[in-house]
């Protein structure tokens, strides 16, 4: 799961339930932490997220 | 500079929070401030309003090397295009430059004795459920580092509350979702007012702003609810192109934010660690501004920190939650309150409430007081049955 040209606002790691989301430069997803609720992709103010097979 | 193994007190962040915490803290305290950013107060996630009250609050002075424009007042659009409008005759706050009004707010900080480092990611270092430090990654280098108390003040974005335990995770349909230009080359009325537009269609459960920095230079900016279907950037960028004066505009910068509007962190201290800013959702619910919040929630944690040290008794560090939700924070949940009403508005109702308040109105709601605007509202029943829970 990588995302590209990412502006690093932090709203994703504000909705993720699970604290599998960190952006030092970049964003990380923590694929084993990630239950694919899409709150992340719903966030993205440049919906630049996309979890594959999440439940949005 | 030379970073020691051990300090009283390390501050993760250096936004308007951070620097505050760190400078009121450095007082009594031996303070290390880190931020995860190679330039402190860059990128900025902010419209860079700050109001006059702010100014006088923290003896901030009217340096022109942050402050671009003077603002005398809003116009506030309704979605069919009514003005409200309120204009002083005095100056009532300033469109700052984020970039050189934080790293001045971490230069008052270094002036007060703390020490800052810029580029060095931390994260909480915990032993045994104890609060050790932090560790600290920088230039590929780890390091421990030893504290007495930590303040997170990471942004909405925090980790460092979260390795505490503190459940800091916020719903979506709480925050709002912002992206903004900062443009030249347009062309709009009033360069030193605030403008405001509202609507669903314009910015669901959020507004467009016009935040002038000169006469042709403006932040274009917008925030919409963080449950919205459609992205923020594809209602600001319909917004611009449907706006002449903007259209043809030249964009210099693009930001991006993420504001927690829809509530707060109620339990800001665990144990020796303190949480300030963004990182507590400290925000105001109806414009989503957080400097002046940020700065008045670090000012009580440093302050309270630097007593704490100063009396060796860490247990007192839990004054600056009692204090924060009997003042500020007190005030900010009246706001909360205004907001639940506000986000239910549909056109039609924002419509009809711009025809009965005035700028004045306006002005006290985002204060917290709304008594006297909500007791206009006679002739609406829809509306009357709601306002009834507040007054």
């Amino acid at each position: 799961m990588e995302v590209e040209n990412c502006y690093g606002c932090g709203g994703c790691v504000a909705v993720c339930p699970t604290g599998a989301i960190t952006i030092i430069e970049e964003v990380e997803i923590d694929a084993e932490k990630c239950v694919k609720c899409g709150r992340c992709e719903l966030m993205c103010p440049a919906g630049l997220i996309r979890i594959d097979g999440s439940q949005r | 500079m030379k970073i020691e193994d051990e300090y009283d007190v390390v501050v993760v962040g250096a936004g308007p929070a951070g620097s505050m915490a760190a400078r009121f803290a450095a007082e009594k305290a031996g303070v290390l401030v880190v931020d995860k950013h190679r330039e402190i107060g860059s990128p900025k996630r902010c419209g860079e309003g700050l109001g006059i009250r702010t100014f006088s609050e923290f003896s901030i002075p009217v340096d022109r090397r942050f402050i671009n424009q003077d603002i005398y007042g809003s116009v506030i659009y309704a979605p069919n295009g009514r003005e409200v409008s309120i204009r002083y005759d005095e100056v009532m706050g300033y469109i700052i430059e984020r970039k050189i009004f934080d790293k001045y707010l971490a230069t008052e900080a270094v002036r007060a004795g703390a020490a800052v480092m810029a580029e060095s990611y931390a994260t909480l270092w915990m032993e045994d459920g104890k609060l050790k430090g932090i560790k600290l990654r920088r230039q590929g280098e780890e390091l421990d580092i030893r504290s007495r108390i930590v303040i997170a003040a990471d942004g909405v974005e925090s980790q460092i509350a979260r390795q505490m335990g503190l459940n800091t995770t916020v719903n979506p349909y709480d925050m709002d979702s912002c992206i903004e230009y900062e443009m030249c080359g347009i062309d709009y009325k009033d360069m030193d007012m605030l403008h405001i537009f509202l609507g669903n269609k314009i910015a669901p459960r959020g507004y467009v702003w016009i935040f002038p920095k000169d006469d042709d230079r403006a932040n274009v900016g917008i925030g919409i609810a963080g449950d919205v279907g459609e992205t923020a950037k594809y209602y600001l960028d319909k917004f611009i192109a449907e706006h002449q004066g903007l259209a043809d505009g030249s964009i210099l910068e693009v930001n991006v934010g993420s504001v927690p509007v829809g509530g707060f962190l109620e339990n800001m201290v665990k144990d020796n660690l303190l949480v300030v800013g963004d990182a507590a959702r400290q925000v105001n619910p109806i414009h989503g501004g957080g400097i002046s919040e940020a700065m008045h929630a670090g000012r009580l944690a440093g302050t309270t920190v630097a007593k704490a040290v100063k009396e060796d008794n860490l247990g007192i560090l839990g004054e600056y939650n009692e204090e924060w939700w009997s003042t500020k924070g007190l005030k900010l949940k009246k706001v909360l309150k205004v907001r639940n009403f506000t986000e239910k508005l549909d056109d039609e109702d924002l419509d009809y409430l711009a025809t009965i308040w005035s700028g004045e109105d306006l002005m006290e709601i985002t204060r917290g007081n709304h008594k006297t605007a909500f007791k206009k509202i006679v002739k609406h029943p829809k509306l009357l049955k709601w306002v009834k829970n507040f007054l």
